[in-house]
């Protein structure tokens, strides 16, 4: 499972684009550089001299997210000299010990971008759930959570009479109200989203869950849970990505044999090469179906009238 | 610029998925469906075996076989297939003993079979010179000092029939009809010649004479030949045995040869035109007969050698000599040719040397009808006849004569070898009809023209039906050395044939270059009999000399490093495969990884590119190198041992 938006491009690599017996050439820095480096030093060791010559003038280089063109390849010092942030990527700082990846056919930032645009589009398909706790007052109740621009509906809201404290389980109770989610303009609140109850006395807390749009992925540092992404959605995102990246390439051979190995893992046999793509996608069709599922039986539609939602109990 | 990867930046090479290096180059193979690597054995060329030295040693059967049914050739050929070899190598082996591979005179088919023994006559010595002579009724006489022993029964028994007439050791006693003339000799002034007329000795007169003692005697053609030492010279003369007159005949102007006195007279023979006469001074002298006179007619000069015995039969010489200064002893034969109107020794061959640590040069030669048998003493405790058939020119080790000493003459009686051995420890010994208990062939080391090794796979033998308590074995063993000691521990047994006619191939298993065969023949037990060998032979396969080696190399700008995603580096195949082309025709060491090979050859061929697209996957294009050289050991991982030079020098790879 991963924790991060980098953990997750790394499992695309490991579980579809780059099967352990098939990774592209590769070494690693051996040595720190910033942003503005023009050189950077290699471990020899782990090219053949074959791979050290790939990386002579004209070759692309990758190391993170940026790529880098070679200008010129000193194998005796294990040395190259670089354009950094080539082909629209960044120039930025590179620690020791980074993965540097010779021409690579699936790029690392490529991937990422992949993952971004898989996440968005689950939408409205997938959604996330966000529950919040708010105190009920007279009129509206504005949401000022930082991403609470990201809720679209309210699911269910239940108000609490007692304290739900130790020793106090027998006397509280949950008791449904209605909830009404009004798009407002940012001027009243920066979220543009306020609240409105009825059938509940004020100061009473409502527990109100809401159906929310996924978080912006911002970098590779993005954990799942900032953007409200389960675990469970991981496959989901995979798949597509591994669909997305392959698309209209001509993939190795060892690549397509490694995915369609894990297809059949899957029960989702693969019957040539060419059909991959395909069976991916429908691969991920399938995970969403049983993900949108699990939504509805977790959160059934709620009763709605003139956009108030009732509870359902 | 891509570069070939090569050892002095790559140390590891396996690592990095190279398959193969040629001497400091590693490629990568294109191995994979229709494109197999091959390594075959070349095949073994047939044709190239010569056969027409050894006409019928040989058969294509399955694999080849070594054979022998004919051993007059005589001993001393120590390897089989010669390139000069001579059409009498197939009969030629190289030792035997107790072993009679002339035949004899039987008048059987061929075969080898056991000698027979020698057995004392009964006589001990009290001196270190005896002399023997044969009168023409059979009687035997030997000399030991002052004592002359006489049988009239062929040996058997013995009396002494001296009389007080020797004053002096004899030294020469020669047979003239029924009667004996001795001569003896004080060492200094004293001298006899004496006559014995089968009851009377007589001395006779001989008048002025050296001042000196007699050394020699001999009788050819028709006189007596009288050899003489005085502190001047050594003398040799002729005298007349018929008239009886000598007087006056040993005085030194009617001397014939004169030889300085450190050397002697040893051995005087008719040789048919001439009478030769050896010297220990390394000269062979030719009288001839001039109206009833010897005259000295030439001589030939053995460099370095002492002459000790001389013998003629059809007209080719044979002489024993002693090597200056050493124990060496040597037998050569040589013809009698006239030059202008001399009578010299030409076409000198030496037939066999003996340097077994004792004095043990020819001493005493027998002319039969077809053979000369020397006597040599061949250790302090072994002496031996040696015979050299003449219708083959072989030699080879005859009777064993029982005493130890040097043989001082050869007679025959009744058909047997009688024979003299001189000293304290030798005696008189006549041949029995009983056989030897043991004797042995070592063949020729055989090795099939070849200098690889080969797979030994078959011995057999053929034989006579077996007597009872009889036996054949046969031995063989892969040590090229072990020719030189019957005995060597690394002679193993075939098998033993104890009945029957042999004729069924046993299976053996060695892997030389060389097989020595031994076949031993055995009387086992009471029974008088002796094995017959007809033929001996070892059956070989030749084994591959050669592998060619056929590996499509990788000459594609793509590289594909297993377990690395392939990747393409302009301009490097044309670079690997220029670089291959100039390998084309080099000798090389071509080392395979897996499975691990080393071959040492030459590049045979560089194939042109060729282009192979498969069905999935990339386009290859690779080029075919193909090899052909020998096996090579294939390198070790090194450990410890090699590290500190414990184990034997070799070739190591550090790393894999």
């Amino acid at each position: 499972m991963s924790t991060t938006i980098a953990n997750l491009v790394d499992r695309v690599f490991r579980e579809y684009l780059e099967p352990m017996e098939d990774v592209v050439s590769y070494s690693y820095l051996t040595s720190g550089i910033d942003e503005n480096a023009t050189t950077i030093s290699y471990d020899g060791d782990l090219f053949s001299v074959e791979e050290e010559d790939a990386l002579d003038a004209g070759a692309i280089l990758e190391v993170g997210q940026e790529l880098m063109y070679s200008k010129e390849l000193n194998a005796v010092t294990n040395e190259i000299t670089v354009q950094r942030g080539a082909r629209g990527t960044t120039a930025e700082a590179h620690s020791l010990g980074a993965l540097i990846k010779i021409t690579p056919q699936f790029p690392r930032v490529n991937v990422f971008n992949a993952v971004k645009d898989q996440i968005e589009n689950l939408y409205p398909t997938l959604y996330a759930v966000e529950t919040q706790t708010i105190s009920s007052a007279v009129g509206y109740v504005a949401l000022t959570g930082d991403d609470d621009n990201r809720i679209v509906a309210p699911l269910k809201a239940v108000s609490q009479y007692q304290e739900l404290d130790a020793g106090n389980e027998t006397t509280v109770q949950f008791r449904g109200v209605a909830v009404e989610l009004i798009d407002v303009p940012t001027s009243i609140t920066a979220s543009g989203k306020v609240v409105q109850f009825s059938g509940v006395s004020t100061g009473v807390n409502v527990h109100c869950t809401f159906k929310k749009k996924f978080g912006e992925v911002s970098s590779e540092s993005t954990t799942l849970a900032e953007i409200g992404l389960e675990t469970e959605y991981e496959p989901i995102i995979m798949a597509g990505v591994a669909a997305q990246m392959i698309a209209g390439k001509d993939i190795p051979t060892y690549t397509a044999d490694y995915i369609t190995d894990q297809m059949q893992v899957t029960n989702y046999p693969v019957n040539s090469s060419s059909n991959i793509r395909n069976s991916l996608l429908q691969y991920q069709q399938v995970l969403i179906n049983q993900a949108r599922k699990d939504l509805r039986a977790r959160y059934p539609e709620p009763v709605s009238l003139n956009s108030v939602v009732y509870p359902s109990a | 610029m891509p570069r070939v990867a090569n050892t002095s930046i790559v140390s590891n090479p396996q690592r990095y998925g190279y398959d193969i290096r040629l001497d400091s180059l590693y490629f990568r193979t294109a191995i994979g469906p229709g494109r197999a690597m091959t390594i075959q054995s070349s095949d073994v060329q047939e044709g190239q075996i010569n056969v027409k030295q050894n006409p019928e040693d040989f058969t294509s059967n399955l694999g080849r076989i070594y054979s022998r049914n004919d051993f007059r050739g005589g001993q001393g050929l120590d390897t089989a297939h010669r390139a000069n070899g001579t059409p009498k190598d197939t009969t030629r082996f190289w030792d035997s003993k107790g072993v009679d591979i002339f035949h004899g005179d039987e008048e059987t088919s061929y075969n080898i079979h056991l000698l027979y023994t020698m057995e004392t006559k009964g006589l001990t010595f009290t001196t270190s010179e005896q002399y023997i002579a044969q009168t023409t009724n059979g009687y035997l006489y030997v000399s030991d000092g002052l004592v002359i022993y006489r049988s009239t029964d062929y040996g058997e028994n013995w009396s002494t029939v001296t009389s007080t007439n020797v004053s002096y050791n004899i030294t020469g006693m020669v047979a003239f009809g029924n009667n004996v003339f001795v001569v003896t000799g004080d060492g200094g002034t004293n001298k006899q010649l004496i006559h014995f007329d089968e009851t009377t000795w007589s001395v006779e007169s001989l008048g002025t004479s050296i001042t000196g003692y007699f050394t020699g005697l001999c009788f050819v053609k028709g006189r007596l030949i009288v050899t003489g030492k005085s502190t001047t010279a050594e003398y040799l003369w002729e005298a007349d045995p018929y008239t009886g007159n000598f007087t006056g005949v040993f005085q030194t102007p009617s001397a014939i040869i004169t030889v300085e006195p450190t050397h002697s007279i040893t051995s005087v023979v008719d040789a048919g035109a001439v009478i030769l006469a050896a010297s220990t001074d390394g000269n062979i002298y030719s009288l001839k007969d001039n109206a009833g006179t010897l005259e000295l007619k030439g001589q030939s000069r053995i460099g370095d050698e002492q002459v000790h015995s001389i013998e003629a039969l059809e007209g080719i010489v044979f002489f024993g000599t002693q090597e200056q200064g050493t124990n060496i002893g040597r037998l050569y034969r040589s013809d009698l040719v006239v030059a202008d109107d001399l009578y010299v020794l030409a076409n000198r061959q030496l037939l066999k040397e003996w340097d077994n640590g004792v004095a043990g040069s020819p001493h005493s030669m027998f002319a039969s009808r077809d053979s000369i048998y020397v006597g040599v003493r061949e250790s302090a405790t072994d002496t031996y006849l040696w015979r050299y058939y003449l219708p083959t020119a072989g030699l080879a080790r005859d009777l064993k004569v029982p005493g130890q000493g040097l043989v001082g003459g050869i007679k025959q009686v009744q058909g047997k070898f009688f024979v003299l051995v001189q000293g304290t420890s030798g005696g008189v010994f006549m041949e029995t009809s009983t056989y030897e208990t043991e004797g042995y062939v070592i063949m020729s080391a055989a090795d099939f023209f070849t200098a690889e090794s080969k797979q030994f796979v078959g011995a057999e033998i053929s034989t006579n039906a077996l007597p009872n308590d009889t036996s054949v074995e046969l031995y063989y063993s892969t040590k090229f050395e072990a020719l030189d000691n019957p005995n060597d521990s690394s002679f193993k047994l075939a098998f033993t044939q104890a009945s029957g006619t042999g004729d069924t191939e046993k299976q053996i298993a060695e892997i030389a270059r060389y097989i020595v065969g031994k076949v031993v023949l055995k009387k086992d037990g009471g029974n008088n009999a002796t094995p017959k060998l007809k033929s001996v032979q070892f059956r070989a396969l030749a084994r591959p000399e050669l592998v060619v080696a056929q590996i499509p190399i990788n000459i594609s700008d793509r590289v594909e490093r297993p377990g690395r995603k392939p990747i393409k580096v302009k301009g490097l195949g044309e670079e690997l495969y220029a670089t291959l082309r100039d390998k084309e025709g080099d000798s090389v060491t071509l080392e395979l990884f897996n499975p691990a090979e080393i071959i040492r050859g030459v590049v045979e061929q560089i194939s042109y590119p060729v282009q192979s697209n498969t069905e999935r996957g990339s386009v290859t294009q690779y080029a075919i190198l193909t090899v052909r050289g020998t096996r090579q050991p294939v390198l070790e991982d090194v450990s410890s041992i090699h590290v500190a030079g414990i184990s034997a020098f070799g070739i190591m790879r550090f790393g894999a």
